[in-house]
């Protein structure tokens, strides 16, 4: 088993290939540089990046590159898709909510105070403003719009790794905690992958065997931080356009691609724990675990028959 | 529909490889204040219409967030047996059985604040070769 651990898109990248042919350990090594180029494109903290390009253009038709149509095409569908729960359009509310820079590893909850101006643009955080132009591969933002892809490149970009290196290996990408997996490894066995324990950093609450799929995990308990005298963390409720206020700690959803399972686990952590499980249950072939801030650990259904252990 | 919960805080400890945990039954009549509670939600005040126009600065004028009516959660069922057929669907790895638990898991509770102590880490029988959790 070949192994490779790196820094990108503001999270630890971890990439496993059950392979070790001369190609296959080429093919590894190229790894960190196709996230350096993603960046290139998908970061909203890069101000020469693609899509920051794209955030000053409100108002005129921007031609983007295919990657850049790619990722939107799919924030936009699942914008449509989970009713709005889960949109690209919110960079205006998490710059309000104090998430201004790319986090650092272990940076202690820091005082950010809200910008403040007299008088600015009107912005707007509805995704259906977003207009594309499929034969031009045109993006058109209304004044006031802005786009941030953050819940959507990390699941993307690990996609994109295992479709590029499944034909070396068996390959498992880690972009952050979404994890994916081009099927089972060489001996034909799941991948044994733990789910993190919320309340205790050090502790695992489940161990689950993944084959095929992806799992993600959507939480407010590490990205978090403090404005004035409130505690504020990055899942946005569109509905308020302030960080997502329920019970759920944190969400983990095994779905058939990782970037499926992120959008579930946002959706689930917004909508809260009953309405959450409930979302997951109109789902294909999606399955949930929910801790909630009082410490209970909820399951749907179809969680166990994943589990290693069931606790 | 199926929003089955289990509820196992505090019951961190080995159990039998394939225990399916508890079910939990919710009531037709909880499902339908649910999903009649959302679809309010979303008739009456959606995301797509919630993210309004507002200024930039200190704070984003958003209409009042509209909560739909939760109907409470229902008692957990007993616990059930696994049947034959989730055993033959498991992963075929081979490790020593940890010792089976000597009572049946507590059923579900309602949803409350509670005081959590740090329960006893468990016990896998491999290192996993990942871990999920929230970004970073």
């Amino acid at each position: 088993m070949q192994q490779t651990t790196f820094r990108a898109m503001g999270s630890t990248i971890m990439v496993a290939l059950d392979a070790d042919t001369p190609r296959a350990i080429a093919a590894l090594a190229a790894v960190p540089d196709w996230f350096a180029g993603w960046e290139r494109i998908f970061s909203r903290f890069r101000t020469d990046s693609e899509l920051s390009r794209l955030n000053r253009s409100h108002g005129r038709w921007m031609p983007v590159s295919q990657l850049l149509w790619e990722l939107i095409e799919i924030a936009v569908t699942a914008a449509r898709q989970s009713h709005g729960l889960v949109s690209p359009a919110l960079l205006p509310a998490l710059e309000a909510a104090g998430y201004t820079k790319s986090f650092i590893p272990d940076q202690p909850v820091a005082e950010v105070h809200p910008s403040k101006s007299a008088s600015g643009p009107r912005v707007s955080l509805d995704y259906r403003g977003i207009r594309l132009n499929s034969h031009s591969r045109a993006v058109w933002l209304p004044p006031g719009l802005r786009i941030d892809l953050g819940g959507f490149a990390k699941g993307w970009a690990a996609d994109q790794v295992v479709r590029r290196l499944a034909r070396f290996g068996p390959v498992l990408v880690d972009a952050g905690g979404d994890i994916a997996v081009s099927g089972p490894r060489a001996d034909d066995s799941p991948w044994p992958i733990a789910v993190d324990d919320p309340c205790h950093r050090s502790e695992q609450i489940d161990l689950i065997m993944l084959g095929e799929g992806g799992v993600a995990t959507s939480g407010r308990d590490y990205r978090r931080w403090r404005q004035g005298d409130v505690e504020r963390h990055h899942i946005i409720d569109p509905r308020s356009g302030a960080p997502a206020n329920t019970d759920v700690l944190s969400a983990t959803v095994i779905a058939p691609s990782v970037l499926a399972a992120e959008l579930a686990a946002k959706a689930a952590l917004i909508l809260g724990s009953q309405a959450g499980l409930d979302y997951i249950a109109t789902l294909e072939n999606h399955t949930a675990l929910l801790v909630l801030d009082n410490g209970q650990v909820l399951r749907d259904e179809a969680w166990a028959a994943h589990c290693w252990v069931t606790v | 529909m199926r929003a089955t919960m289990t509820e196992t805080k505090h019951n961190r400890k080995p159990a039998q490889k394939g225990a399916p945990g508890v079910k939990q039954l919710i009531s037709a009549t909880a499902l339908a204040a649910t999903l009649t509670g959302w679809a309010l939600l979303t008739a009456t005040q959606p995301a797509d219409q919630a993210a309004t126009t507002a200024v930039v600065g200190s704070q984003i004028n958003v209409p009042p967030l509209v909560m739909p009516t939760l109907a409470p959660v229902a008692t957990a069922a007993p616990l059930s047996l696994p049947t034959a057929g989730t055993a033959a669907e498991r992963p075929q790895i081979v490790v020593q059985a940890p010792p089976a638990p000597t009572a049946a898991p507590a059923p579900a509770q309602p949803l409350r604040q509670v005081v959590v102590p740090a329960p006893p880490a468990p016990s896998f029988p491999f290192a996993p070769v990942a871990r999920t959790r929230s970004s970073r």
